[in-house]
């Protein structure tokens, strides 16, 4: 039976006051025994002899419908409720074994005696009696651990003074980040090392902030330049650069799991996810405050706009919220619902607060606080919310069945005037479609739909192939979508309310309802009440951005650090639970969370701060007192050097090679792409590769179809784009050799530099060897490389010859040397 | 959870990957006070040294099994869509006789139309459409009592693959977990490969690493033995120079203080990938085979020699100690056409699946080799309309051969018409198990942290079928 601790009496007295109509219909059958009797003896060895076949979770759901669980049946299939409650007149059920419509009557070849019906009309009349829902033994307990937890685990506490430490050595330090940096080593008896010389700082500074390397012009007014301010200047360049923003909202891109299909088993496009993409680095170029960030994307459609373009900016936002990996071929629309707000629960708690809430979906969470009843508070919030991503759940669906264009956010003007002539060409479309479809409903299922044609193909088959075709092209001329007026979001649902806690975490067992709120893991007192006639996502967003509120600023501090020095200071960026890393400077960290909140949760002033901190300037010398002591750099006595991500290669190669086009293109190719499923070898997959293979803008524009990331991405750890995920992997595999050595992308490059250098007219062979250096590697050449390369370009212009290969110059080929040497990827 | 680490406790002071962390009772006076102290650095960093020392060097190097195995490598058959099991390794004589009757769970049962006879000493039951294989009933291990959680194909294949049919959380796949637990025996060569793989159904997430590392991760060629950028762009002797020039660069690069400790692991993978390029389209190349060898698997050009061609360049490149192969012949989800798609399938599948188990066994590959057969789930006994059958999740077998199992052994049956799963039942996670297990790896053991837990490919759950083993 129910236990009901302490703390879960709040959600005691709402299943008593608050019961829906599954609820009700629940406790009132539990109540008569003979009821459930009844149900047992004669209808559920109906339901399984004559509909298990067809609609039951282990076989199949034709309609949508499950006929092997009560809510199944109240919630019924594509038809509607199949069981009212107390109703058979309005149930569908008893419709549909009463009925001899050839489209209607069930079962579809036998035909139920009249007590069959009977028994049917009786128990639905009766209230449709099923026996309960088994609640496991020890449900809603939890060990006094958690409480324990609540108060000590470092993370959920307050923010700390995190007062600036004395140091010894008083010249070393020029912020106070240092000075938390040299009292941790010399705490340990440890120096840092000395600082970076400055053509390594411009370049490092260059990658961080705005993921493109320097040009040789700017790396020469950086050298050149001796007044102290100089290195302050390049921030505040680099930081009011355009590719700031490309940069750092590639990285919240990260933790959005950003992606521009459904991924999961039936891949299905979502043509407007690149509005979101635009809006984040909007968002970062102009530093929007990270608190009113934050609100926007969980709840910007519920905020006051000014101008119609700022509402359109706020519901763009919610493409946060929209855009994740979606399984369209779930066939339960409850499971479907159920697994798209665990996974939105699930990318908000790790993104924002880094924490794992959704192990909290089917029991009490094993490590952290987060008992089963706080997982079911946020999901009532987004119960409550319209999920819309533009598409919709069907098994076994093909063509445009998974598209659901009503399940979309309009954004832009309204159209201008309708113009006569497309008038006309919808109303033709529209007049073929509705043909073809009649045509296919009349052969459907009949012999003559089944027999064959003259291909081999059922007839059915044929009429079914030419309607989808007919709908496609009339979707392509009416639909919003296609004219580009509408987005990916969420917008409060039509019915409001809490919902019930699901045991096991199965869709259809519900549990208690429990009342829409927050995480208890963290006390936050001044976030106002749910408004009863929201969602609650407002409130949800202010309690994440409450200033009691210490996880936000202290997971985004680091998220910053993480990025700046390639390894936050909790390393496990994702995860500040229990089991979770601590941080290796935790007053640094409070420190930083308060100093960012106090700026008004900017991120440039954060990043700022950061990277004029002397610790961030430091080189990257490993004397051996320091790496027998603290391997790992985790006292930052150095600057650890980082690869390069995925788009920095392909950027940098592209900026070297002077192709790269620094302009924002319009869209991506995705938004011409029909939300139909895409097989990754299908012609459209091949063309979306060729297309990103031929874009020349920056990579944070290419498409990113889930499972059809671009090669040039793909072999250097593109993001997951499964789930929130701050930290990219950066391994060393065979593929990014072949890559670099034989993709025609590299090789491309590789020429295009080539006749870059030979542009030069004022250059020898040692200047171009020079120049490529610099344009490449950000440094002069060496004497001795540069006789290296004179003496390679010699040699393989001999072997060339002698090959006949006359495609390869030598330049291009040492050109692509460049390219994939290690030192090109690495930045120290 | 196997790998329980202590709580957040006053006393905890740091916690690292995978390891138990001795705290003295030094470090814990020094943090009890604050229960948010100062780190006790002094462990802290004496873990840090522990775990730099321990790094793999080279993550595909092989590595032992947690146990002794007698299989080393894995071949998958994946017959994707769903083979009708009655028609072909489920002899179910009172589904014949009850042909036309209303079966146990609706609908119309439908006897095969193809004709069972017994073969080999056994005296197994196998249908008309299976001449070759038949001849090998005797060193086959069936499980016939699998089933499954999903009766849709994408979510089926995907469970099948990475053990989990949620969309929420992408798993790796099984050849991505062997790989992480075994490693490679060849170095010249990816160690997981798959053959024409379906291009939906999860596409890549079927051989993909997941949040494993991208070492792990399945390479996928074409049947035909294409595989992207590995036409060296140069003539070899050019190709050998720019190289050269490479590696001094990138040894320069590695012997200056404070470079990057990945530089020798780009050295490493630019040779690997120059021997890849060599090594793997002549191992793919199945045209040097003599003619006779090609003859037995049926090799042609085109569409109809595509599983041939797939089992003679899974065999080569098992022999040449490729750890796990996965080769795929798909069409087989007979809503309609059954009758003449199965002939079809069969023909297709036949012979060379027949001449891939004889040539193991003739190398003597099979006795450290594992071969597995067969498809995400079954068909049901009962008919879909003139001439098909729809999906069946409760009860399908699939097929094991060659090192660690039973020959001509069966394992588990379903009911009389082969429609549920009655002895001997296997869930998917079972099956993961058992596969682990003969390759020598413990599912339980066998985990990697990843967002702040431990994930396995069975995840909670798998039983080892020990009653297989030989």
């Amino acid at each position: 039976m129910l236990l009901i601790p302490r703390l879960m009496a709040p959600i005691a007295l709402a299943v008593a006051v608050a019961a829906p109509a599954a609820g009700a219909g629940q406790a009132a059958a539990r109540a008569d025994a003979t009821a459930v009797e009844f149900f047992e003896k004669k209808v559920r060895p109906l339901l399984a002899g004559y509909c298990y076949n067809c609609h039951s979770a282990n076989n199949n759901s034709q309609g949508g419908l499950r006929v092997d669980d009560r809510n199944g049946l109240l919630q019924g299939g594509n038809g509607g409720p199949a069981v009212v409650p107390g109703h058979p007149e309005k149930s569908l059920l008893i419709r549909s074994v009463r009925s001899t419509d050839e489209n209607l009557k069930m079962p579809p070849k036998v035909r139920l005696s009249p007590e069959q019906v009977a028994d049917l009309t009786k128990w639905i009349k009766d209230g449709a009696a099923w026996p309960e829902v088994r609640v496991p033994q020890g449900f809603g307990k939890y060990s006094a651990k958690y409480d324990k937890l609540r108060k000590e685990h470092w993370a959920w506490q307050p923010l700390r003074e995190g007062k600036v430490p004395p140091v010894r050595d008083a010249s070393w330090p020029r912020t106070s980040i240092d000075r938390f940096i040299l009292a941790g080593l010399e705490r340990e008896g440890l120096r840092p090392v000395s600082d970076a010389d400055r053509t390594t700082l411009i370049r490092r500074v260059t990658f961080d902030l705005t993921g493109l390397p320097p040009t040789p012009a700017e790396i020469d007014a950086f050298l050149d330049e001796r007044s102290t301010d100089a290195y302050p200047k390049l921030v505040e360049r680099l930081l009011a650069s355009p590719a700031f923003g490309e940069r750092w909202g590639r990285h919240w891109l990260d933790v959005a799991r950003y992606g521009e299909s459904t991924g999961s088993a039936r891949n299905v496009p979502y043509p407007q996810s690149w509005r979101y993409r635009d809006c984040v680095i909007n968002a970062l170029n102009s530093d929007k405050p990270y608190d009113r960030f934050l609100i926007e994307q969980i709840a910007g459609d519920l905020l006051p706009a000014e101008t119609p373009r700022q509402r359109d900016e706020q519901r763009v936002a919610t493409g946060f919220l929209a855009l994740g990996v979606k399984d369209v071929n779930q066939r339960f629309k409850v499971r479907f619902v159920m697994d798209n707000i665990d996974e939105q629960i699930d990318t908000v708690t790790r993104s924002v607060l880094a924490l794992t809430a959704s192990c909290a979906r089917c029991h009490n969470h094993k490590f952290d606080p987060i008992p089963q009843q706080d997982y079911y508070a946020l999901a009532g919030i987004f119960h409550s919310t319209d999920l819309c991503a533009g598409v919709r759940n069907k098994m076994g669906g093909s063509g445009l069945d998974y598209y659901d264009n009503t399940m979309l956010l309009q954004v832009g003007d309204a159209p201008s005037r309708p113009n006569p002539e497309a008038t006309e060409k919808i109303a033709r479309a529209k007049k073929a479609f509705e043909a073809a479809k009649a045509e296919f409903e009349a052969i459907r299922g009949k012999p003559e739909g089944r027999a064959l044609a003259a291909n081999g193909q059922p007839k059915q088959q044929i009429a079914r192939q030419k309607m989808v075709r007919l709908q496609t092209e009339l979707a392509a001329l009416t639909d919003q979508a296609a004219s580009g007026r509408s987005a990916l979001g969420v917008r409060d649902a039509r019915t409001i309310g809490d919902t019930a806690l699901r045991i096991r975490g199965e869709a259809e067992k519900l549990g208690p309802i429990v009342p829409r709120g927050f995480l208890s893991v963290l006390s936050v007192a001044d976030v106002p009440k749910i408004n009863p006639h929201q969602s609650g996502r407002l409130e949800l967003a202010r309690w994440l951005t409450s200033t009691q509120n210490p996880l936000t600023p202290r997971v985004m501090v680091n998220r910053v650090w993480h990025h700046l020095f390639g390894a936050g200071l909790v390393r496990s960026v994702d995860n500040f639970g229990v089991t979770g890393e601590v941080p290796s400077h935790p007053n640094l960290l409070d420190h930083l969370a308060r100093q960012f909140v106090r700026d008004g949760w900017s991120v440039k002033k954060l990043v700022r701060a950061v990277v004029l901190s002397r610790a961030y300037q430091l080189g990257s010398d490993v004397p051996e007192a320091n790496t027998k002591r603290d391997p790992a750099n985790r006292l930052v006595w150095r600057h650890s050097p980082r690869r390069l991500s995925a788009e920095e290669i392909r950027d940098a190669a592209l900026a070297a090679a002077g192709t790269l086009d620094r302009t924002r293109p319009v869209g991506s190719p995705v938004k011409d792409l029909r939300v139909m499923e895409l097989a990754d070898n299908g012609p459209q997959a091949k063309k979306l590769a060729e297309q990103a293979r031929a874009s020349r803008h920056r990579s944070v524009y290419l498409p990113l179809l889930r499972g059809l990331v671009p090669t040039s991405l793909e072999v250097f750890d593109a993001v997951e784009q499964g789930m929130a995920t701050g930290n990219r992997d950066a391994t060393t595999v065979a593929p990014q050799a072949l890559y670099l050595l034989n993709d025609p992308f590299v090789w491309q490059q590789s020429l295009a530099l080539a006749e870059r250098l030979f542009k030069r007219k004022d250059l020898d062979d040692t200047g171009r060897i020079e120049a490529a250096y610099c344009l490449t590697l950000g440094r002069s050449a060496t004497p001795k490389e540069v006789e290296r390369v004179k003496a390679y370009l010699a040699e393989y212009e001999l072997a060339a010859r002698a090959e006949a290969d006359l495609k390869t110059t030598p330049w291009a080929s040492f050109c692509q040397a460049l390219l994939g040497c290690a030192e090109f990827r690495y930045l120290k | 959870m196997a790998n329980t680490r202590p709580v957040a406790t006053p006393e905890r002071t740091f916690n690292v990957q995978g390891s138990a962390m001795p705290v003295s009772r030094r470090e814990v006076l020094k943090t009890a006070g604050t229960g948010f102290g100062y780190l006790a650095l002094a462990s802290l960093l004496g873990q840090e040294a522990a775990r730099a020392a321990s790094e793999q060097p080279k993550p595909l190097a092989p590595k032992a099994p947690h146990f002794h195995s007698k299989a080393k490598r894995i071949i998958f058959l994946f017959m994707e869509g769903a083979m009708s099991q009655v028609d072909t390794w489920e002899y179910k004589p009172q589904l014949q006789k009850d042909d036309g009757k209303v079966g146990p769970g609706g609908g119309t049962l439908v006897g095969s139309k193809f004709k069972f006879r017994q073969h080999g000493k056994t005296g197994t039951w196998v249908s008309e459409l299976y001449p070759n294989l038949a001849k090998h009933v005797d060193k086959l291990c069936f499980l016939r009592g699998l089933h499954t959680d999903t009766p849709a194909h994408p979510q089926a294949v995907m469970q099948l693959h990475t053990g989990t049919a949620l969309a929420q959380l992408t798993r790796p796949s099984m050849g991505a977990w062997l790989l992480y637990g075994l490693g490679t025996e060849n170095q010249d060569l990816p160690g997981y490969v798959t053959i024409n793989p379906p291009p939906n159904f999860g596409g890549a997430v079927n051989y993909g690493t997941a949040f494993l590392p991208a070492h792990f991760q399945g390479t996928r060629i074409n049947d035909t033995g294409y595989l992207p950028n590995l036409k060296a762009r140069a003539p070899a002797s050019l190709q050998r120079k720019q190289l050269d020039l490479i590696q001094a660069m990138n040894r320069d690069l590695a012997a200056t203080p404070g470079a990057p400790d990945q530089v020798e692991g780009v050295i490493r993978s630019y040779e690997l990938a120059f021997r890849m390029q060599s090594k793997v389209p002549e191992l793919l190349d199945i045209s040097k085979e003599p003619r006779a060898v090609l003859d037995a698997y049926g090799v042609t050009a085109g569409p109809a020699g595509s599983f041939a061609r797939q089992c003679l360049m899974a065999r080569r490149l098992s022999e040449a100690g490729v750890r796990f192969v996965e080769i795929c012949h798909g069409g087989w989800d007979h809503h309609a056409n059954l009758h003449k798609g199965l002939i079809q399938g069969c023909a297709a599948t036949d012979q060379p699946a027949a001449a891939l188990l004889t040539d193991l066994e003739r190398r003597g590959l099979l006795e450290e080799t594992l071969v597995l057969f067969g498809s995400e789930f079954g068909r049901m006994p009962t008919a879909q309309g003139p001439d098909g059958r729809d999906h069946n999740i409760t009860g399908y077998p699939m097929w094991l051969a060659g090192a660690g199992v039973k020959k001509g052994f069966s394992y588990g049956t379903t009911d009389e018409y082969g429609l549920k799963a009655v002895e001997g039942r296997m869930h998917t996670t079972d099956l993961h198990a058992t596969l682990l297990a003969l390759l020598g790896l413990d599912h339980e053991r066998l985990t990697y942290r990843y967002a702040g837990r431990d994930f396995r490919l069975t995840d909670v759950a798998g039983n080892v079928v020990q009653d297989i083993f030989n």
